[in-house]
């Protein structure tokens, strides 16, 4: 339980670390609209996938600071972030759709909102699914080799 | 499904408290920006590192860019320059009655300086004038002998057969003389014993044969030398920088 707690808080720091400074390559290369709450729901859904528990106590502590960072009046990410996780987590584990899937369609809904916000060039699209992905990839592998954990999906 | 719920409640609660205590909220915005900042710094150095390389580099390829349509542009001025030089000695030599007729020129071989071979852009007429090749910039250079096909043969001041009656100006005298082509210096011949020319003197055509027009520019005196006390010899120094010309100028002059 110990243990666990303190992977938890390491993740945490983890996650604002990592999600900081993608965020902040990606508004280096072009100023993109909520990349870095984006990011943090992407972390936390990656998380979720690892320990649904704890992975709920991090989609709200991550809901609300992109609550915070985007100055909402009503904290809408706070409870939109832990009710996302339960319901892919239930979801996914119901009919089995494979993580990459889950992703894959995430980030896709996320440039399709972005391109229809403003009107970006095709190579920021592509840039942004690439290093999205990547962002992904890289935190599964940081999660996998704390928790040592067989993922739910 | 509990958890969410009660996320759901908390949420509505903190919605709440903003509305409430909005300075809160500011202060821990503030908060939150700062460390995204002061983690996300490092890549941030990086980045600007980067940015700076690529917009040094940008501005070496712009700055030699123009760098390059400059020396063009130099280029192109440099040939105006030539061409209004040009006019501006036609009208100082009094070379406004001729027709300057451009035209191309190339050697008969590449040791061979004595004839040249011109392609003009005007027909000449040989038979009823005498014409005349100038370098670009409107010195004598040598007179046209025949027509070849399509293409015009002429000798050059370094042929010894080129003889031109010409004119010393020296101290504000003129001394007259007979010009004949050398290949390697041409000479004015026969001047008078007791004339003294300076070094650098300016070399024209006299025109009074009546073959050549008058006051073209030839050449500069090298220096002078007796010929068995009967006459002095002045070696005059040409301008050898119409072979690097593409261009050279014909003028005609009616036959007498």
């Amino acid at each position: 339980m110990q243990k666990k707690a303190v992977i938890f808080i390491v993740n945490i720091f983890i996650i604002f670390v990592i999600s900081s400074m993608f965020s902040e390559i990606i508004n280096f290369v072009y100023i993109t609209p909520y990349i870095l709450p984006f990011l943090f729901f992407v972390s936390v859904l990656s998380y979720g996938f690892f320990d649904d528990k704890y992975g709920m106590h991090l989609a709200f502590l991550y809901g609300f600071l992109s609550d915070i960072v985007m100055m909402n009046k009503i904290f809408v990410f706070s409870a939109l972030f832990p009710s996302a996780i339960f319901i892919i987590g239930y979801l996914s584990k119901k009919y089995r759709i494979p993580k990459g899937i889950i992703f894959t369609a995430f980030i896709l809904i996320y440039i399709t909102y972005i391109s229809l916000l403003q009107m970006i060039p095709f190579a920021l699209i592509l840039f942004l699914f690439i290093f999205i992905y990547l962002f992904y990839l890289l935190l599964n592998l940081i999660f996998k080799l704390f928790m040592h954990k067989k993922e739910y999906v | 499904m509990k958890f969410v719920v009660f996320y759901i409640i908390a949420a509505v609660f903190l919605s709440f408290f903003s509305y409430t205590y909005n300075f809160v909220v500011k202060e821990v915005n503030r908060t939150v920006l700062n460390y995204a900042v002061a983690v996300s710094s490092p890549v941030n150095n990086v980045l600007i590192g980067i940015k700076d390389g690529v917009s040094r580099y940008l501005m070496l390829v712009g700055v030699e860019e123009e760098n390059r349509l400059l020396k063009k542009e130099v280029a192109t001025l440099k040939i105006k320059s030539g061409y209004l030089c040009n006019e501006k000695s036609v009208k100082n030599k009094k070379l406004a009655g001729y027709k300057l007729i451009k035209s191309k020129f190339g050697f008969k071989s590449n040791l061979q300086i004595s004839y040249i071979v011109l392609k003009p852009n005007k027909k000449l007429n040989l038979d009823r004038n005498n014409c005349f090749i100038l370098s670009d910039n409107l010195n004598l250079i040598g007179s046209i002998e025949k027509k070849q096909r399509d293409f015009y043969l002429a000798k050059t001041v370094f042929n010894s057969d080129f003889v031109v009656d010409v004119y010393i100006k020296s101290d504000n005298a003129t001394y007259r003389a007979l010009l004949i082509g050398d290949m390697y210096k041409p000479k004015a011949e026969f001047l008078d014993p007791n004339v003294s020319i300076d070094a650098g003197s300016p070399v024209y055509t006299s025109g009074e044969f009546g073959i050549y027009p008058k006051n073209i520019f030839i050449g500069r005196v090298n220096k002078v030398k007796m010929v068995n006390s009967y006459y002095k010899v002045a070696y005059i120094d040409v301008d050898k920088g119409f072979f690097n010309s593409y261009d050279m100028f014909v003028i005609c002059k009616k036959k007498q």
